[in-house]
């Protein structure tokens, strides 16, 4: 008989079996691990053990898959755990029907869960939830971005006067702004901080998420400095980025300018550009 | 007694890389021979993982231990994951690369577990072949562990031991001995551990493994969560006095405890085995580029 054909039976049985919800006794007699080897079947070649039988040697493994993702995602995720509680299993077990692994990479598996968040059925919150998902994702994704070297305050000051009406500034790699309707970034923190976190409510909020020296950071903006910030992100000269930002706000002008002059200097004490174009 | 056959230097006696335990080793530089490393958690990153790891690397001699190869998948080799692993292996200067006897995925799904094969000359055949390839993309043999199971199938008309030492013999590939799982393995599917012991041919054994597991009475979980059982200790010892000294590493993944304590059980090794000559980390990077 041909290996493949043989071998690849039986893995794809074993691992549907593992993978699918519900009881042990549920799981190997659905239809979809049925197709692979039917359980009259596949009971004559597994071996039961002195102390248990051939279902509670495969219910090991099915157990163990379940709880080693609950796990791993649950690092991922602490806020949507949080949030979700006692049905976070459930949200797991629901997620991974829909997006197995794909990957040798454990990281990866958290990829979809704002999209799951969005397409699911029955999610309590999905608008809230989804916004906190993104957030926490791209936390994860930042933690393995390239490092940028950073814009210092001297390089700046070499920069000459006439050059800044053009001139461009680029983020670091590890950088990203996010616009929510929802106080997401607020509810995080209480989570981090293992502290009760704020009722969930509509609210526009702002955020840049980045990484210095290897640790994650979070900034929470004003509606003008995001508005200010997205514009240098998005490859648009400091001066338009400026310009576009006064226009913008509902402050008075000369408050705006100086407000800009204190934004600026945190961003790059921050260390958020890693250069300036000119 | 016997050298292994490709000359890979005993290290002495290293542990697990746990991102717990960075703290002290960037702080303290402990006189620690040695560490490996899960080599899927330092790919696709840039960032603290691979910053930490090249720091550590500078100070000590560091070895791969991968989890997702799948070594005996029916999928195709997953041929980026290990070009990947052979320019970790090249960055870091691993002295070598080894990974799990099983499979832990089908149809393009990862299970994340190291799943038990079936053990019959199909397979084995079947298995021969990947090696080799895994080997060639590597430009290194391959270490191949032997897992902890929970169950056994009645296809498998060769014992894992026979299988192990066949494959590696047609294989030409190095055995990351696993004491404990072979204990583990041995209460689950009542087989006598030191049969598989001395089963092993011993030029083949590059490395060996220790660690806890729980034990819940009907069935034992290989959970690295505990100290070093005394039978365990036993079977080590027997091996090792086929063996002269090879590179022992204790791994500890659950309830892990202060790098002192995961230090001092590795230690206790000593007990039971020869002493390891004393070599430096550049001296190992030679080694490794010329291991294969």
């Amino acid at each position: 008989m041909d290996t493949q054909i043989e071998l690849g039976q039986f893995q794809r049985w074993m691992s549907a079996a593992i993978m699918h919800l519900g009881t042990d006794n549920q799981a190997v007699k659905s239809d979809e691990v049925e197709k692979e080897i039917p359980w009259s079947d596949a009971l004559k070649f597994i071996k039961p053990s002195k102390t248990l039988t051939q279902i509670e040697r495969l219910g090991l493994y099915r157990s163990m898959y379940i709880l080693r993702l609950v796990d791993v995602l649950k690092m991922d995720f602490p806020s949507i755990a949080y949030f979700l509680g006692d049905d976070y299993r459930d949200f797991v077990e629901r997620y991974l029907q829909v997006y197995p692994s794909r990957s040798y990479n454990l990281n990866n598996l958290s990829y979809d869960v704002p999209n799951f968040i969005k397409t699911a059925p029955n999610i309590r919150r999905r608008e809230f939830l989804y916004e906190l998902a993104s957030l926490e994702l791209m936390l994860s994704h930042i933690f393995n971005l390239e490092e940028t070297p950073v814009l210092t305050k001297e390089a700046i000051a070499k920069v000459s006067p006439e050059v800044w009406e053009t001139a461009k500034i680029v983020p670091i790699k590890a950088f990203h702004l996010f616009d929510f309707n929802h106080n997401v970034n607020d509810y995080l923190e209480a989570v981090q901080n293992d502290e009760k976190p704020p009722k969930i409510k509509k609210k526009d909020t702002w955020v840049a998420v980045y990484r210095r020296n290897y640790k994650l950071w979070r900034l929470p903006l004003s509606r003008d400095a995001y508005n200010m910030l997205s514009d240098i992100v998005a490859g648009k000269s400091l001066s338009d980025a400026i310009v576009n930002a006064i226009e913008k706000s509902r402050e008075p002008q000369e408050v705006l300018q100086k407000q800009v002059f204190k934004w600026f200097q945190e961003w790059v004490t921050e260390g958020f550009f890693q250069k300036i174009e000119t | 007694m016997s050298k292994n056959r490709w000359n890979f230097p005993d290290l002495g006696f290293g542990i697990g890389l746990r991102t717990v335990h960075y703290p002290t080793i960037l702080s303290d530089n402990p006189p620690i021979d040695w560490f490996e490393i899960i080599s899927e958690n330092y790919l696709d990153t840039k960032g603290r993982p691979i910053y930490i790891l090249d720091q550590i690397a500078e100070k000590y001699p560091i070895v791969m231990h991968g989890v997702s190869m799948s070594i005996g998948s029916t999928d195709p080799l997953d041929i980026p994951y290990l070009k990947k692993l052979k320019e970790l292996a090249n960055h870091i200067r691993a002295v070598w690369v080894s990974d799990h006897l099983c499979w832990s995925g089908v149809a393009g799904t990862n299970i994340h577990d190291l799943l038990p094969m079936v053990y019959n000359q199909e397979s084995l055949k079947y298995t021969i072949s990947r090696v080799r390839q895994v080997s060639e993309i590597l430009e290194r043999p391959l270490i191949l562990e032997n897992p902890s199971a929970y169950i056994e199938f009645t296809n498998s008309d060769i014992t894992e031991w026979d299988f192990l030492a066949t494959l590696a013999k047609e294989a030409d590939c190095g055995i990351l001995l696993d004491v404990n799982n072979i204990y583990v393995s041995s209460f689950n599917h009542d087989f006598d551990p030191k049969e598989y012991v001395d089963a092993i041919p011993s030029d083949r054994i590059v490395q060996y493994h220790l660690a806890g597991h729980t034990n819940n009475g009907t069935h034992i979980i290989d959970t690295h969560s505990d100290y070093v059982i005394d039978p365990v200790w036993q079977l080590y010892e027997r091996s090792c006095k086929r063996t002269e000294g090879r590179s022992t590493l204790v791994e500890w993944d659950d309830d892990i405890p202060e790098f002192e304590v995961v230090h001092a059980e590795v230690l206790k090794a000593k007990a039971y085995r020869k002493q390891p000559e004393v070599i430096e980390v550049a001296e190992v990077a030679e080694v490794a580029v010329v291991g294969v």
